[in-house]
């Protein structure tokens, strides 16, 4: 019931023709209750759309399209299928998790418009228009950001399933705020939960890749190892 | 057929040598003096890459072709009789193309499975699962230790074999630990026990005696919430039957043979009938060892669909069914001499693991202290609520919070100074914990800044320092193995069915055959999690390094002996010539020598493989079941914590935490240090934040989400200083052991131990709120007063 369309952005797919009006009126109060908080609502066309187009969307399945890391995607969903669940079941682009599914957790942040935001409380409908970035558009082809290199060197991760969010919150860091210090970055990541506690980790890889100094870093330890230094004197 | 081969032991300036008898097909063992070029090294992660990008595939990522979305539907009652399912309107919903009905008349608590249905998407999945009508005739629960040990208290249900509630297909009920067996000690209403015994121990001496004439007896009970394991994936399983008669399946569960197992049974099929398989698991923490109930729900579905059919368990369910740490009551008694001998440990402790068992927690109190006389008595109590499972140190985080806390009370009470008791009482099995206590003390600044007079400080933020001890044990299973393949182009692939939930197993498994062959842990595949590959356990006990880096050893060992025949014959040398070098270029004693791919190129069919195997612990195993040996030695661990109170708000800052850990030979101090970090606040979320609440009225869960189930973020961490110190038993021929569960069970105590530095209060009951600390103070001020 999906379809997938890849195409250069610099073709955009043509408008889904949703109004302001019609997209709130689908929604119903929920969504707008939010878009006061996360969301601007996209303003597509808003005035000249004939209001008899605009008098219902849903139950049904609707056409949208999505810019997801400078991709073009199109899809027919209900309009009450979150941007979350679009990603992850109908463009699969499963690297965006649903974890709480409440907005509580933060493993299914992704960029809007270079904002980080939780995709489980937007409508996929809503994210129309808008700049999507996902964990998935973090590397340029093989050559990974920075960001993820640290990661993978001081070890920010281990089962791996809040990494996306993770990375996502820094991400959106380290754009507003090129050397973040510790207090900013545990703030950015104070909506993302870690199960398996790497929190540490993941404050030592936002500052290694912003370029400061890692005070606790694994090469240290090492050091104070102390039985490392007995096998180099006794191996 | 075995040799004799003297390998160093010991740990930091301790070190001594030691003979053991080693199987001659095994590699020569690894010991204190062997220098490593890839072991014990911080190797990244091997499948990091994958988790960063967004690659790796978990179940719940999975989205096979024509396949439907399965929902479970649950009981909103903790206890109830079915009267009828009707499923006739949701059959007819759109998108509908199965509905399975669970062969069941009782539900004990809530969130016990009784129908689900699948369709074509998640949504259209829910709206039938809601048009589903079930007639409940709701019965009376028990949800809490009060309701559930009044005398008249409904019965949650009987024990023994062929009761519901045991581990079977249909319930899905784990117990959480080995501690309890089929014909288990008697049963008075829900209160199942005493069980004076576990795997961890025995009873010992005679401790009413020793309280007579001990100098100093400290009485306390201790209380502690039920901890959800919350992973952050939540169990999840995808069905689908190839022909009538062969099942496979994707499934989140950790162990692909046991899952395997289960389904081919429930569905009475041969076991190779059935494949089990699965690549990235979202964390387990002990829970997740059975696909039960939910694979078999899928599998059921996927039957009538005829389709493949996802079953994925929503956060609440999560929460309701994905199993727990059990509640605990404590009782404690510790009595102790006024030269500073800890004369007698005593343990009374009723714990519930809901509609389930193996709510022990007795295991600190025989492991941690030589003390020569203990008793405990652990009681199941029975409730309506989801069962536990096992979780992160079954039974230890609770126990040593109370054990420890009431050491310290103790020490107080005899003037003596709880590094210096510890010293003396709690370093002649594990005397490496001497070292640790030392090195813990100096790091966290133990003799100059800790208040010496508790609660006497000036101002509202009151500082203070802490300190407990921690106790594991070497877990291993004998018999796992692990297969590793070469081939021609020089590629390396290991096969073993253990899974990969997050601590490392792929990458130490990487270490060890890369270590063996002279190559890059980034250059060996490692395929895991799939029950058609030789048998390992899944993680749980903390015992997946010790079990599976031995045989992964054995056969890189091995199918290196073959590569060396075959580059012997082509440079016309005897093999015992050839040395395989670091790089993986093959040289002999003659000069000539072959490069990796060169050698491997040799090899007849294009490939080599071999299977190694993990025998038992050189020196044998201290006990041994029927899958699984406890070795001879005690994993110590000691950490340190540093508090700030805040006694207007009370408000409790963990400032720090100074960890000193054994853990064998530390195979890979990056990953090492995350697994102890991760202990660490997985300890502290529970000491501080978590609690499961109960509506005593409802019989159900008041918050079942992350919303109002607070855990540790990042704005509450602290600094975290680890230490690890090596110790090296020559027991396999990679002498490593485990960390997983031994990271967990000290931090409480220590952060409830500082507390009482900086305020004078103790703190008996978790978690360690802010009214639950003002309530502390204000029964510290009345001491004071008094």
């Amino acid at each position: 019931m999906s379809k997938r369309e890849k195409e250069s952005t610099k073709n955009p797919a043509p408008s889904s023709g949703l109004s302001r009006r019609s997209f709130l009126k689908g929604a119903g109060v929920g969504a707008a209750g939010l878009a006061t908080t996360q969301l601007r609502i996209p303003e597509t066309a808003a005035e000249e759309t004939p209001l008899e187009q605009s008098a219902a969307v849903g139950p049904g399945c609707v056409p949208l399209t999505f810019n997801v890391n400078s991709q073009t995607y199109t899809a027919h969903l209900e309009p009450r299928v979150t941007l979350a669940d679009a990603l992850r079941d109908h463009l699969d682009l499963t690297g965006t998790k649903v974890i709480c599914d409440r907005g509580a957790c933060g493993g299914c942040t992704v960029l809007l418009d270079n904002e980080p935001v939780v995709s489980c409380l937007i409508l996929a409908i809503a994210a129309q228009g808008k700049k999507i970035q996902t964990v998935e558009g973090l590397a340029q082809g093989e050559t990974l950001d920075p960001l993820q290199d640290a990661f993978i060197a001081h070890d920010a991760l281990q089962c791996g399933y809040c990494t996306p969010g993770m990375l996502m919150s820094c991400k959106a860091l380290l754009n507003q705020t090129a050397k973040p210090t510790l207090a900013e970055i545990k703030t950015a990541v104070s909506g993302n939960l870690c199960r398996c506690g790497t929190y540490p980790h993941v404050f030592s890889a936002v500052l290694a890749a912003s370029g400061q100094n890692v005070e606790q870093d694994v090469e240290q330890d090492l050091n104070q190892n102390l039985d490392q230094e007995s096998t180099a004197v006794e191996g | 057929m075995a040799r004799d081969v003297t390998l160093k032991v010991g740990y930091h300036e301790h070190f001594s040598t030691i003979t053991r008898s080693v199987p001659d097909d095994e590699p020569p063992p690894w010991d204190a003096a062997t220098p490593l070029n890839v072991v014990g090294k911080p190797v990244p992660r091997v499948d990091a890459r994958d988790k960063v990008t967004g690659k790796a595939k978990y179940t719940r990522d999975i989205r096979l072709p024509g396949m439907l979305y399965g929902v479970i539907v649950r009981s909103p009652y903790a206890a109830a009789e079915i009267r009828s399912v009707d499923t006739a309107a949701a059959e007819k919903m759109p998108g509908v193309h199965a509905v399975y009905v669970l062969d069941r008349t009782r539900v004990r608590f809530e969130g016990h499975e009784l129908a689900a249905v699948a369709a074509e998407t998640p949504e259209q999945a829910e709206d039938a699962a809601r048009a589903i009508r079930i007639d409940y005739k709701p019965g009376p629960f028990v949800v809490s230790f009060a309701q559930a040990m009044q005398p008249d208290a409904p019965l949650v249900m009987r024990t023994g074999a062929t009761e519901e509630g045991h581990v079977s297909a249909q319930t899905g009920v784990q117990p959480v630990a080995l501690a309890w067996a089929a014909d288990g000690p008697p049963q008075q209403g829900n209160v199942v026990g005493p069980a004076r015994g576990s795997l961890f121990g025995k009873n010992r001496g005679d401790v009413p005696h020793a309280i007579q004439v001990s100098d100093a007896v400290v009485e306390q009970k201790f209380r502690t919430p039920v901890q959800t394991h919350s992973c952050l994936e939540t169990h999840a399983a995808i069905a689908y039957w190839e022909s009538n008669d062969r099942l496979i399946v994707h499934c989140g569960a950790k162990s692909a043979t046991r899952t395997r197992e289960e389904l081919a049974d429930y569905f009475g099929l041969p076991h190779a009938h059935v494949r089990v398989s699965t690549s990235f698991i979202g964390g387990h923490f002990g829970t997740k060892s059975s696909g039960l109930p939910y694979a078999a729900i899928a599998a059921q579905l996927a039957k009538r669909a005829k389709r493949p059919v996802k079953i994925a368990l929503s956060r609440q369910d999560e929460h309701l069914v994905g199993g727990n740490r059990p509640q605990n009551q404590m009782q404690v008694r510790v009595a102790g001499m006024r030269d500073g001998t800890l004369a007698a440990v005593e343990l009374i402790n009723h714990g519930s693991a809901g509609a389930g068992f193996g709510a022990g927690a007795a295991g600190p109190f025989f492991s941690i202290y030589d003390c020569a006389n203990v008793e405990v008595a652990d009681y199941d109590v029975l409730m309506n609520t989801g069962p536990a499972c096992a979780f992160r140190a079954p039974g230890h985080p609770q126990g040593a919070f109370a054990l420890e806390v009431a050491i310290d009370m103790l020490c107080e009470r005899l003037g003596h100074d709880p590094v210096g008791f510890r010293l003396q009482n709690s370093c002649g099995r594990t005397p490496w914990r001497a070292e640790e206590l030392k090195i813990g003390a100096e790091r966290i600044g133990w003799n100059t800044r800790r208040d010496m007079r508790p609660g006497t400080g000036e101002g509202p933020l009151k500082h203070g320092i802490g300190v407990a001890n921690s106790v594991w044990y070497s877990v291993y299973n004998p018999g796992a193995q692990v297969e590793v393949q070469l081939n021609k182009d020089g590629s390396v692939v290991a096969f073993t069915s253990t899974s990969a939930p997050g601590a490392g197993s792929r990458t130490v498994i990487a270490q060890a055959i890369a270590e063996e062959l002279g190559r890059q842990a980034q250059q060996i595949e490692v395929r895991l999690s799939d029950s058609d590959y030789p048998y390992s356990p899944p993680p749980g006990g903390s015992k997946l390094t010790s079990t599976v880096t031995p045989p992964a050893r054995q056969a890189a060992y091995r199918v290196k002996q073959v590569l060396l025949r075959h580059a012997a014959r082509h440079l016309g040398v005897e093999v015992e010539t050839l040395r395989l070098q670091r790089g993986g270029t093959i040289v002999a004693q003659s000069g000539k020598q072959l490069e990796w791919q060169q050698a491997c190129a040799l090899l007849p069919g294009g490939k080599t493989a071999a299977l190694g195997e993990r025998l038992d612990d050189y020196g044998g195993p201290a006990l041994a079941l029927s899958r699984l040996s406890m070795g001879q030695d005690l994993m110590a661990g000691v950490q340190f914590a540093e508090v700030t109170v805040d006694e207007r708000l009370g408000r409790v800052t963990v400032d720090k935490i100074v960890a000193v850990q054994d853990c064998g030979r530390v195979f890979n101090p990056l990953l090492a240090e995350s697994q102890l970090q991760g202990g660490i606040i997985n300890a502290l979320s529970f000491g501080l934040f978590e609690e499961r609440v109960m509506d005593e009225l409802e019989g159900r869960m008041l918050n079942p989400d992350f919303l109002f189930y607070k855990m540790a973020g990042s704005r509450e961490m602290p600094e975290i200083d680890t230490v690890f110190l090596n110790v090296y038993h020559g027991q396999t021929s990679t002498d490593a052991r485990n960390l997983g569960e031994p990271a967990k069970v000290a931090t409480v105590a220590a952060v409830v131990n500082a507390i009482y530095n900086a305020t004078g209060a103790w703190m008996t009951g978790l978690p360690i709120t802010p009214g639950r600390v003002l309530e502390a103070l204000a029964e510290r001020d009345k001491r004071f007063q008094a």
